[in-house]
Order: C-alpha cells, then sequence, then structure tokens
C-alpha cells in the first residue's frame, strides 16, 4: 500500500479499535483508583518529588492517549496536570531540591479534573 | 516506497492504536519497541526506512536514540520523527535542530496517522522539515 488512502471503511479495524478502546477504559478503571490514592495521600501532607513523579507519568500518558481513544477531555485535562506538575519540579529543582513544599493544593485541583474526566469516559 | 517503519514508545496504550493504524491503514510494515535501547538492538535486523521516536521515554529518551543514530555511520542517515505532546514552536525548533526530519503531534487522529507520517516521508525526501499544522492538535502555545 502506498499514496495517500481515505480512511478505511473497514469493519477489521474497528472491531480491533474497539477492543482496544474497551482495554483502555479498563485500564482508566485503574487509573482513577491511582489517582484516588494519590489524592488522599497529598491531602494529608504536600507530595513528596517521587510522587509527584509519579502523577507526572500518569498525567502525562492520559494526555497523550485520551484523544486517541475518543476522549479529548482526558487528554486536555491530562495535559493541563502535566504541565502543572513539570513546572513544580522544575521550580522544586531550582529551589528545593526535592524538599517537601511544592504548591499541592493546585495539583490536587488539576488531578481532580484528570480525574473526573476519566470518569466521565466511563460513563459514555 | 516507504514500507519499513520502526516505532518508539514506551506508552502501550499509544503504541498499540499507533501500530493498528499504521499496519491497517498505512499497510507498513513494523518493528515496535518500547525503549531506546531495544530499538537501537534491533534496528540492524530491520533495516527501518524511518523512525517515529517518542520524546519522554524513561532510559533511553528519543533524543538520545536520535543521537545515537547519529554517531553510527551505518543509521546516520535513517530519516527520524518525534511523536511528542510538547509542540510549542520553541519546543519543535529543539528537536529539529537535533536533526528530527518532522514532529508529530500528540494525540493524534489514528486515521490519519499513515497519511501524516506519509507526508513526513515525502519531506524528508525533498530535504524539507516537517511540523504538525495547528489543527492536529497537542500543546500549541
Amino acid at each position: 500500500m502506498s499514496e495517500d488512502m481515505p480512511p478505511p471503511q473497514d469493519h477489521d479495524y474497528d472491531e480491533a479499535f474497539q477492543k482496544l478502546r474497551t482495554r483502555y477504559c479498563a485500564k482508566l478503571m485503574a487509573q482513577i483508583a491511582e489517582m484516588d490514592a494519590w489524592l488522599v495521600m497529598a491531602a494529608q501532607k504536600p507530595p513528596r518529588r517521587d510522587m509527584l513523579l509519579a502523577a507526572q507519568s500518569l498525567a502525562h500518558a492520559l494526555a497523550g492517549s485520551g484523544m486517541i481513544y475518543g476522549f479529548p477531555d482526558i487528554s486536555k485535562y491530562g495535559h493541563a496536570a502535566d504541565v502543572l506538575i513539570t513546572h513544580q519540579l522544575q521550580e522544586d529543582n531550582d529551589a528545593l531540591s526535592g524538599q517537601d513544599d511544592p504548591d499541592s493544593a493546585s495539583i490536587r485541583a488539576a488531578l481532580g479534573d484528570l480525574r473526573a474526566a476519566c470518569v466521565a469516559a466511563l460513563s459514555t | 516506497m516507504l514500507e519499513r517503519i520502526m516505532y518508539v514508545d514506551d506508552e502501550d496504550d499509544i503504541r498499540t492504536v499507533a501500530a493498528m493504524a499504521l499496519e491497517k491503514i498505512g499497510g507498513f510494515q513494523l518493528s515496535l519497541h518500547e525503549n531506546g535501547a531495544d530499538a537501537l538492538a534491533a534496528i540492524g535486523d530491520f533495516d527501518p526506512q524511518l523512525i517515529l521516536l517518542d520524546v519522554m521515554m524513561p532510559g533511553l529518551d528519543g533524543p538520545s536514540v536520535l543521537r545515537a543514530l547519529r554517531d553510527d555511520p551505518a543509521f546516520a542517515a535513517i530519516p527520524v520523527a518525534f511523536m511528542t505532546a510538547k509542540i510549542r514552536a520553541e519546543e519543535i525548533a529543539s528537536l529539529m535542530a537535533m536533526g528530527a526530519v518532522g514532529v508529530i503531534a500528540k494525540p493524534f487522529d489514528p486515521m490519519q496517522l499513515s497519511n501524516e507520517v506519509r507526508m513526513i516521508w515525502r519531506a524528508a525526501e525533498a530535504g524539507l522539515p516537517y511540523s504538525p499544522p495547528p489543527s492536529l492538535g497537542g500543546d500549541n502555545r
């Protein structure tokens, strides 16, 4: 197959994509649980650097994948959280050398938005 | 004609759907890898005509893989495009300055990915850079 092609009306493709989408949604449930655990811990004390890195990894993954699977809000809020956490990590590098005192309220809010987008996706 | 593509991305959800799109829609032969080290180890056997690299990966990230390729005379000429959500103008310029032939925005449209890859391939053949149109998503700030 070579030159530009119109999007296929391909039953095999649709079926395969739906299987991937189902798998993605199943994984979303685990990721929501991961965010819940993160939010509980972050509410008790400011997140450590390793917690921020874990949250950034999750937000980055969801930002890159959500829209691909038909969930643009997951990409939107995932991207917002990724940018916010990345900025916080850079500030930590400059000023805190990994100590605990990030602006956790805004990060918690961003992850809360991302969690809500994931929950909404599962309800569609 | 572009037939063999190596695609490297640590995100399984993204790698899987990209692979399906490139194979089923584009008809390409793929070599899929979840990290840069595995990709570098497999490149000689697969002989890719184009390499698509995620930027942020644990271990060897995309830019490190590109540098390793450019330092090896056997693979230095293989065109490499990055796939990334970080597509601000300065971020694209930085990736192109490393020697990439193009940048594909994440999240991508699976239905359009193959055509976009072909556009990159054609641009590379013509010696032209390729970067994502704003309408294709990503961080356009």
